[in-house]
């Protein structure tokens, strides 16, 4: 009977587990429920950071694009073919899944269980706001039309694409409403910020420079709208100094919180890239200041460059490398800085945007970007006043005088540099240095994520149909694009 | 576990106690031949006490008078004899060639007769799966049951796919579940960097099986519910015997194999290391006169400091300078400080020993093997104790394994018995071959895709044994002048392939106990209760390592890993005889399967320390926090069934059971599985034909079966990483998951027809299976503009329909030789039916060069998409440049992975004590795309990338000099192409091989088709009347056999079809770095005591 009794034990307690709730089982224990926002925001602001430093192939490309480096053997993107690595599916996912997508969590986060006043919380949210203004800048200069009305919301899995130049509108306003609503007198949030600290005296006057710089994306295509939002620009106060660059501090203790230049240079063992000769040339031949600042000199001294598009091999004896400070892992990723404010208000002058002294602002561009990498102001002096630097004789439109420097300034702004040659013709690669092997032209944009085209199709066929030539090529112009 | 040891101890001392009983029973049993049968199942019909013959065929039974016996075995037609007061008996069995009466093996391990199976399930011997030598059994199923489909891995120790009637989840596990003993075996495999860990199903002894049964359809099934809605393989393993003392067998086996040479690579040997004319660009240029295909440096105190000519070293491609003996050149040697070509110059010429055989070693496996069965009365025991040493083809490569088996039955009283079995499996394991694409790290990746001929393997053995360094074949330009003794440079992409395997080698270690305990009380002689449980445990520990000196930056790291299943089971089942005519079986069960995976992974960070220190604090940055995984589920159910049979002729069957599972939502986590069954034995009617059909039978199915979620996909999660400046960072995880989800279903129905013919000498079973899973539960993916990468949904149905055929044939029979054929046959048809939210495809894999193995509504599972061709009448149309014109879509559909249909055939010809069997299994259809042939192409290593054009001159020679090449196909205006190409310097983009060049990923689809000879054996048993004479000895049988003798026809150059990347969905259908198959000759002596 004992072992009956048993047996029945057994039974009974197979079916009390067939009423009890099993749900609780199903809570990963190694995971939160809960974002902590300020977690949120600094993960999204560090993805950003990391998608516009990065030097991968894979996602982003643009030093290659714009000649600044080159592949040493395996040479897909310089020669202007993505199909290997992808570059388009990874840099959107970069900013919309890795940067947007945290930093929206975190702007729905912040107001839940908020500790500080009204006023911090405005100042936080407007922050954040920026940085997604600042994130979709990219995309849609990058890709024109892009999902943004029905982006980031999970009740639209597949979401239309917006008209970019719509989209660009929305841009504007929603820094305008930033502009209103940071409130300088008070702070927001503190070291979870890793560009400014939560200082909102900083993020106004960046909030004043990205509107600078989307500005001059149009200033073509629209050029009233442009006038009128440098003028504002101008009007709310926009980097005076270096002092107010917009740097992301990555944490050189941790290597995967690195710069990802060091990452990929150094901690990865790999020598992937070279710098090219146009660059290195062209340096050289204005006595270029920033030479040993940018790279390393070979074993006998002198600054060498690798030929675009062709396998180069990694040779430091014979090619000059990449400078120390370039590789450095504690170096900041820069989003935004005085250089190219500087640089932004001379074209301003030029377009009549703004009256003032073109070549003034050309110097101080310059001059800071020189500083920047840890040259002197007379260093500075010496560059600039050399007949083919300075602004009042150096060679061509002044398009061109300030898309080659721009260009060189730009060295490690890798997406800007090869927008400023999207934007200014200049240097006009396509005719003074094209890639051995080349495919085509230098790309103007980036064609749809091949992801996109598989999950979203009928949005993605619709928004190919409205790029110029109604395919979804490199070699169609974006809206801005004249 | 602990409750298995407690009971199992019990058992063993309880063993040893014997009681008396009223009535004796003596006997032998023989076969049709008069030999006698071990092995065979005796029982008291309507009681529980049963024993089995031992190796002479008899058996002793103590039981009530006017008892009858029953006696079974797999293979023989089962047998009712009655005993009366007789103390001895002797019996004859018939044999079942056509399996018609044969017992088997079904759902919850009962046991069935052919006469009373109303669905698929085709049983095979433990004999048919132990012959040859292999480290998972799984393995030896390929081509033997018809509706599974085995993908096995070529590596040491890899995991082994078995999919029963096709794809039918998009991305759950397609894996039949194996059944061992009422023990749920995990089949999925542990892959991590790159490496395959193997699938449990590799701790399967197989000298311990004694039937393996396979439940192919959900109405077979569904008793298990929804684990089991990819079929169940059931294995039975041996059991003890009753009989006087003990049985002993002991067999030992060794095996050795050679490489099957067709799936090996043949280079090229015309052109050497390199990439086209770098030397006109690299450091001072080419002097005049030069090749600019080698390189112009001066090495300090080489040729007075003056530039000489050096090989590309750094260019891991064959792209690079013409063979010409004549030239003097610096090769990698000549920067090799121990190589005694150190700082001198060789003639530019292929290697001698350039091929991956060059680097393989012999692999060898010994196992050895002792079982011992026995027991009393009262019970019986077996014990098992197996060991294998595998050594692998790589060096420095080899699996140690040791297997104990215990199991013991008890008749505790009449009415009450007990069974309780405890295995326990220890594994080491050494250098585990990768599978993966990682970069210069797996040997397969660097033969296949990236492999000048100049390198000669035996100076980079010599070279690494006498510097212990890394002397690459792949120096960094930078290398040339600095490289000196005890002081080289770093490779460019690739280490010497005998730092890594020595250096740089993975080792894991695995302790895994499997048991089960279980009471069986028999109320009446028409009521059974039982009850127990079963634990399944395992516990994991892998160690990877790259040294100081490797390519990449140096790491250790060490994961833990445990997993344990335990179920709680119980079961009532009536049985019972309503008059003459009608059977009535009914049974009531409840189930309580809970499991949990846990594992945490340490790394050291940013590179070591110290070089040769394995641990975590040898880190060169604070080491990250490790990373943990902690799953855990619960599945609850409760199922019903009854059977009730008319005359042995007309079987009707229903199940029903029911689930609630830990991984849905609260309000939808229970679901139901309904089943019915029906079946008549046609030729019960027509005894009038009986002279012919000797069997006739026909059954209809239908079953409906429901399917719980992965792990954690209800709520959304958050991860925390790494601080960054002492900030907390965390990121919203990128799969948005459902508080919605619902159960999957499925909905299966079958038909089937088994007939046999003149005395079973002729016989097939043929059925059609149809089912449909809808609601499925997957991440789908999303655009990502979402800000997630996937979405968990139902969504998704996928059809799968089939037919299977097995058929026997006897072709001749006679007292000393006899002829056996089985043909076995599957056709699935799968199509994916509809996808979340409309859209058309799913994208199960994103692989290399873009690839995608993808669903597609209205199209089978597994298309393979990638650029093409455009085409003008099948033609590949090239343009007035006499270059191929690719199609403007860069995800056409390319491929299939699905094969049309698999088959095996086995013969088996007995003459008196030798047996000669012989297998071949055929696929055909099904693609396979390579990207071994698409990178090896870009770099130029394979004979397609070189040779001779219709000028008799070297395509890749310049267009000037006659040379070019001739794309295959034709101009716009459909006339033959006549333009050649220049393909002499691909520096200058003038190459067109791969399509990082010029030519689609289509280019490397091929056909997956094979027939192979699979495994041929001959068996010899020990004349009875020698063996007697030693009057120790039972028997003694010897085996020669051979696996993977012979690929008789395939498609795929150089490499095995069958090989995949490891296991799971997107495993096959994809070839990168694909490890060669090797011919494994075994030999088998096997002795019974």
């Amino acid at each position: 009977m004992k072992k009956l009794l048993s047996i029945s034990i057994l039974f009974s307690l197979v079916l009390s587990a067939c009423t009890k709730d099993l749900s609780t089982l199903n809570i990963d224990p190694k995971s939160s429920s809960e974002g902590l926002p300020s977690a949120l925001f600094l993960q999204g602001e560090k993805n950003l950071s990391d998608a516009l430093t990065s030097t991968s192939v894979a996602s982003a490309p643009f030093r290659v694009l714009s000649q600044e480096w080159t592949e040493n053997t395996y040479v897909y993107e310089a020669q202007y073919n993505f199909a290997a690595y992808q570059a388009p599916d990874n840099f959107w996912i970069n900013l919309y899944v890795n940067a947007l997508h945290n930093l929206d969590v975190a702007k729905q986060s912040f107001p839940i269980d908020f500790k500080g006043d009204a006023v911090t919380l405005r100042n936080d949210l407007d922050i954040t706001d920026l940085l997604e203004v600042y994130t979709f800048y990219y995309l849609v200069a990058t890709y024109g039309d892009v999902p943004y009305s029905q982006a980031l919301n999970t009740k639209y899995p597949f979401p239309i694409y917006d008209d970019a130049k719509t989209i660009y509108s929305d841009l504007f306003t929603r820094v305008d409403s930033c502009i209103a609503g940071l409130n300088t007198t008070e702070g927001a949030m503190g070291s979870e910020d890793q560009i400014y600290g939560g200082n909102t005296t900083e993020w106004l006057k960046f909030a004043a420079s990205l509107k600078l710089k989307m500005a001059m994306l149009i200033a073509d295509e629209d050029p009233t709208t442009a006038g009128q939002e440098v003028t504002a620009a101008m009007q709310t106060g926009v980097f005076t100094s270096d002092a107010d660059d917009a740097l992301f501090s990555y944490d050189p203790g941790s290597p995967g919180n690195s710069n990802p230049i060091w990452q990929a240079l150094v901690l990865s063992g790999r020598h992937d890239f070279g710098p090219t000769n146009i660059l290195i040339n062209t340096m050289v031949g204005w006595n270029d200041p920033r030479l040993p600042l940018y790279f390393q000199p070979t074993a006998t001294g002198s600054y060498v460059g690798d030929v675009p598009g062709a396998g180069n091999g990694y040779d430091p004896s014979s090619v000059s490398d990449f400078s120390a400070q370039l590789q450095a892992p504690a170096l900041q990723g820069d989003l935004l800085d005085y250089s190219e404010v500087q640089f932004y208000l001379a074209e301003s002058v030029e377009r009549g945007f703004i009256t003032g002294s073109a070549a003034t602002y050309y110097d101080n561009a310059i001059t800071a970007s020189i500083e920047f990498w840890g040259g002197s102001a007379s260093d500075a002096a010496t560059y600039l006043a050399q007949p083919a630097v300075a602004y009042a004789t150096a060679t061509g439109t002044w398009q061109q005088k300030i898309g080659y420097q721009e260009w060189i300034s730009f060295y490690n702004r890798n997406w800007e540099s090869w927008t400023v040659i999207r934007r200014l013709g200049y240097p006009d690669l396509d005719v003074v240095n094209p890639p051995v092997g080349a495919h085509g032209n230098l790309p103007l944009r980036f064609t749809y994520p091949t992801k996109e085209v598989t999950t979203n199709p009928t949005n993605w066929a619709a928004a190919a149909a409205k790029i110029a030539g109604g395919k979804d090529v490199v070699s169609a112009k974006l809206f801005w694009e004249q | 576990m602990k409750r298995i040891i407690v009971l199992f101890s019990a058992l063993m001392l309880s063993g040893i106690l014997a009681s008396a009983q009223d009535h004796s029973v003596k006997g032998r049993v023989t076969g049709p031949d008069g030999n006698s049968l071990p092995g065979i199942t005796v029982q008291v019909k309507g009681s529980n006490t049963a024993t089995a013959t031992d190796s002479k065929g008899q058996f002793e039974l103590t039981l009530p008078s006017n008892s009858t016996l029953v006696f079974t075995g797999v293979g023989f037609v089962e047998r009712s004899v009655k005993v009366g007061t007789n103390s001895s008996l002797d019996v004859t069995l018939a044999s079942t060639t056509t399996r018609l009466n044969e017992v088997v093996v079904t759902a919850l391990g009962i046991q069935r007769t052919r006469n009373s199976l109303p669905y698929a399930a085709q049983q095979i011997s433990g004999d048919d799966v132990n012959k040859t030598v292999t480290t998972n059994v799984v393995d030896n199923l390929s081509g033997k049951i018809a509706g599974l489909q085995i993908t096995s891995s070529n590596a040491m120790g890899g995991s082994t796919n078995a999919v029963l009637r096709g794809f039918k989840s998009l991305t759950q596990s397609n894996q039949a579940l194996f059944i061992i003993d009422g023990v749920p075996y995990n089949n999925s495999s542990i892959t991590g960097n790159g490496i395959d860990f193997g699938s449990a199903t590799s701790d399967i002894n197989p000298d311990d099986i004694a039937s393996i049964s396979v439940l192919k359809g959900a109405a077979a099934s569904a008793l298990y519910g929804s684990r089991a809605s990819n079929g169940v393989i059931l294995i039975t393993t041996k059991k003890g015997y009753n009989r006087k003392g003990v049985g002993v067998t002991a067999s030992f086996g060794v095996s050795a194999g050679s490489p099957d040479k067709s799936t090996l690579p043949v280079y090229q040997t015309q052109y050497g290391e390199g990439y086209g004319s770098l030397g006109n660009y690299s450091g001072g240029g080419t002097p005049t006169g030069q090749n600019p295909f080698f390189l112009y440096f001066p090495i300090p105190g080489v040729n007075g400091g003056n530039v000489v000519p050096i090989v590309q070293t750094a260019f891991d491609a064959a792209t690079g300078p013409a063979y010409d003996p004549s030239e003097m050149v610096y090769n990698w040697e000549s920067f090799s400080p121990t190589d005694p070509n150190f700082h001198k110059p060789s003639p530019w010429e292929p290697a001698a020993n350039h091929n991956p055989t060059d680097y393989f070693v012999t692999p060898v496996t010994t196992t050895e093997s002792v079982l011992v069965q026995g027991g009393g009365d009262q019970g019986t025991f077996k014990f098992n104790y197996t060991r294998d040493d595998e050594k692998g083809y790589i060096p420095n490569s080899s699996i140690t394994k040791n297997m104990f088996d215990f199991g013991a039955t008890r008749n505790i009283t009449k009415r009450l018995s007990v069974d309780a079995a405890l295995n326990y499996v220890n594994e080491n394991a050494k250098n585990r071959y990768i599978y993966q694409y990682t970069g210069g790290t797996n040997p397969m990746t660097d033969f296949r895709q990236w492999w000048p001929t100049n390198v000669d393997l035996k100076a980079l053995k010599n070279d690494y044994f006498n510097s212990l360094t890394n002397a690459t074949w792949n120096w960094q330009t930078g290398a040339y002048g600095s490289n000196a003794l005890g002081n080289i440079g770093l490779p460019a992409y690739h280490d010497n392939p005998y730092w890594f395997a020595y250096q740089n080698y993975e080792a894991d270690s695995r302790d895994r106990y499997t048991g089960h305990a279980k009471a069986n009380y028999k109320i009446t002689d028409y009521l059974n209760l039982s009850a127990g449980v079963t634990d399944d445990y395992y516990n994991q520990f892998i160690e990877q390592r790259n040294n100081i000196g490797s390519q990449a930056t140096p790491y250790y790291t060490r994961q833990n890993i445990s997993f344990n299943e335990s179920n709680l089971n119980f079961l009532l089942n009536f049985n019972k005889n309503i008059g003459n005519n009608l059977n009535v079986k009914a049974l009531v069960g409840g189930n309580v399967a809970k499991d949990q995976y846990t594992s945490i992974f340490a790394s050291t960070n940013g590179g070591l320390l110290v070089p040769s220190y394995w641990s975590v604090s040898n880190s060169v940055s604070t080491p990250e926090a490790p990373t943990e995984v902690d799953e855990h589920k619960e599945v609850d159910g409760l199922f019903a069934g009854a059977t009730l049979s008319f005359k042995d002729m007309v079987t009707l069957d229903g199940t029903i059971r029911r689930d609630k599972s830990s991984t849905l939502p609260s309000a939808n986590n229970t679901y139901y599985y309904p089943s019915v069954s029906a079946n008549f034995v046609f030729s019960k009617m027509l005894p009038s034909l009986q002279n012919w059909l000797s069997y006739g039978k026909v059954w209809v199915n239908y079953a409906e079966v429901g399917g719980d979620a992965p792990y954690y996909l209800v709520y959304n999660n958050y991860s925390i990483n790494t601080p960054l400046n002492g900030q907390a960072i965390m990121n919203i995880n990128t799969t948005n998951n459902n508080q919605n989800l619902v159960p999957e279903e499925n909905k299966t129905y079958e038909a089937g027809l088994e007939m046999s013919f003149l005395n079973n000498r002729l016989g097939f079973t043929a059925d059609y299976y149809h089912s449909v899973q809808s609601e499925e539960i997957l991440p789908i993916n999303v655009s990502t503009a979402t800000g997630f990468n996937k979405f968990s949904v139902n969504g998704g149905s996928v059809q799968n329909q089939g037919v299977e055929l097995t058929a026997n044939i006897t072709p001749i029979k006679t007292n000393n030789f006899s002829w056996n054929m089985t043909v076995n046959w599957t056709k699935n048809e799968n199509k994916v039916l509809s996808l979340y939210g409309g859209q058309p495809s799913y994208e199960i894999a994103g692989l290399q060069n873009s690839i995608q193995i993808v669903a597609e509504v209205g199209k089978s599972y597994g298309i393979i998409r990638g650029t093409d061709y455009t085409y003008l009448n099948g033609q590949k149309v090239v343009d007035a440049t006499g270059h191929y014109i690719l199609s403007s879509n860069p995800l056409s559909d390319i491929g299939s992975v699905a094969p049309k249909w698999i088959g095996g055939l086995n013969n088996s010809f007995t003459y008196k004590n030798f047996t000669l069997s012989f297998l071949i299994d055929v696929q055909h259809g099904g693609q396979v795309y390579s990207l071994d042939m698409d990178y090896g192409s870009s770099s130029g290593i394979y004979p397609r990338n070189a040779g001779f054009n219709k000028n008799g001159k070297s395509i890749r020679a310049p267009l000037s000099d006659g040379g070019g090449y001739l794309q295959p196909g034709v101009t716009a205006d459909g006339k033959p192409n006549s333009v050649l190409v220049d393909e002499s310097d691909i520096l200058l983009g003038n190459y067109t091989f791969s399509s990082a060049y010029g030519e689609a990923t289509s280019q490397f689809i091929y056909n997956a088709s094979y027939v192979k000879l699979r495994e041929a054996s001959l068996s010899y048993s020990l004349p009875k009347k020698l063996i007697e004479k030693t009057h120790f000895l039972q028997g003694i049988d010897l085996a020669l056999s051979g696996r993977n003798l012979w690929i008789i026809h395939k498609f795929l150059p150089y490499a095995d079809p069958e090989q995949g990347q490891a296991a799971g969905n997107a495993s096959i259908g994809f070839q990168n770095g694909a490890y060669p198959t090797y011919r494994m000759m075994n030999f088998i002596i096997k002795a019974n005591f």
